[in-house]
């Protein structure tokens, strides 16, 4: 369960973020997780709920938006667009995939009172 | 009471409404902000209230592993500094990391200086076998998280020399899953899978094998006993990670070692 991990960095920035702006509550986090990105958005929820306890971050939601990664095929040269680990490529079926992003972890926005 | 008016206060002479400023009924009434967002509200109470709370959005752009990558950065220019080569061992409970690591100080002792950082959740049996296979170990024990990161990696370089022109093994969590997002600041990750596990584990585990420099499959003297498909786990392997390095070995009997040893050579040459 490393989203635990993940979640305590995430309140701790949520909290210096909040902090520096002067506001009493956050009502919501908004946040980009990448579809290859190792981290399972309804395990980092839960953690969250419990990581931002007494926090000024508690009773806050997240709101996650996941983005996606980009692959070139090896094979047929083709630039495609990956959700998974181990898929081929749906031009060619090739499994020779070089993909780019899809792991980001990024705290983007925060809506605050 | 009201922070424009003053009106509420108890003994105040204000208890009316400015024409600027209307009160329509029992404490409620309206502040205008200098942007000409109009809050209107009431008191139940005459009682103070704290400047108007406005409901906004603030762009923010932080990586929630920043404060990882940055130590972990700090550890990377420290160990190329003492020219240490620093492997990242990964692998499932079980694989036989802590064996293939007595084996290597046994054929690297009076060569190399080695060191090991063992992580295990708890217990301090690993960093004991490798202080008896001859070189100095700390044990990290991580609780209740399930990898190490690089905060932990710094705070056992306190207790624990860096071999200079040497080797540091970090034996991580035994875990297929959770180190594989953790930059500790290692020159290489080596993901350990031993023949008993089968052949699809880099299909089942894609994101540890994905990030993997090295991927060894261990305990191959067991190849006789099992149906183990070496060419299909190295087939799934490099569906996940097209290229990747294989190679094959038992710690127990030595076959395979000789690869393994001079992969490291060529390892720490490539450190300048």
């Amino acid at each position: 369960m490393h989203e635990l991990a993940v979640a305590e960095r995430l309140v701790a920035l949520v909290a210096e973020e909040a902090t520096r702006a002067a506001c009493v509550k956050v009502e919501t986090v908004f946040l980009h997780l990448g579809v290859l990105s190792h981290v399972e958005p309804s395990s980092l929820e839960l953690a969250f709920l419990a990581a931002s306890q007494g926090t000024i971050a508690a009773g806050a939601s997240l709101r996650v938006e996941r983005t996606v990664a980009q692959a070139h095929c090896l094979s047929c040269e083709a630039k495609i667009t990956v959700t998974q680990r181990g898929a081929p490529c749906p031009h060619c079926g090739a499994f020779e995939l070089v993909v780019v992003g899809g792991d980001e972890l990024r705290l983007v926005r925060l809506e605050v009172w | 009471m009201c922070a424009i008016c003053g009106c509420g206060e108890p003994g105040s002479a204000n208890q009316h409404h400015p024409k600027d400023h209307p009160h329509v009924d029992e404490g409620e009434h309206e502040h205008v902000l200098a942007d000409g967002t109009v809050l209107r509200h009431h008191h139940h109470d005459p009682v103070s209230h704290d400047p108007p709370m406005i409901r906004r959005m603030i762009e923010v752009e932080r990586d929630l592993l920043a404060g990882n990558d940055a130590q972990a950065a700090v550890n990377r220019r420290r160990f190329l500094a003492a020219q240490t080569l620093v492997l990242n061992l990964m692998s499932s409970p079980g694989s036989g990391k802590t064996t293939l690591l007595e084996q290597t100080l046994l054929r690297l002792a009076g060569r190399w200086p080695v060191a090991v950082i063992e992580g295990d959740q708890q217990t301090s049996l690993d960093a004991e076998r490798i202080r008896r296979a001859g070189a100095p170990a700390v044990q990290v024990n991580t609780g209740k998280a399930c990898h190490l990161d690089a905060q932990m990696i710094e705070r056992a370089l306190v207790e624990l020399a860096l071999p200079m022109d040497g080797l540091l093994l970090i034996e991580n969590v035994g875990n297929l899953v959770c180190p594989a997002g953790f930059d500790l600041g290692e020159h290489k990750r080596v993901v350990i899978a031993s023949v008993t596990e089968g052949e699809d584990k880099p299909l089942k585990y894609p994101d540890m094998f994905a990030r993997a420099d090295l991927v060894v499959v261990s305990k191959i003297d067991l190849l006789p006993y099992l149906d183990f498909d070496c060419e299909r786990f190295v087939r799934y392997a490099r569906r996940i990670h097209p290229g990747v390095a294989v190679l094959a070995l038992s710690a127990r009997t030595g076959e395979g070692l000789p690869l393994w040893l001079s992969w490291l050579d060529s390892q720490r040459a490539s450190l300048g």
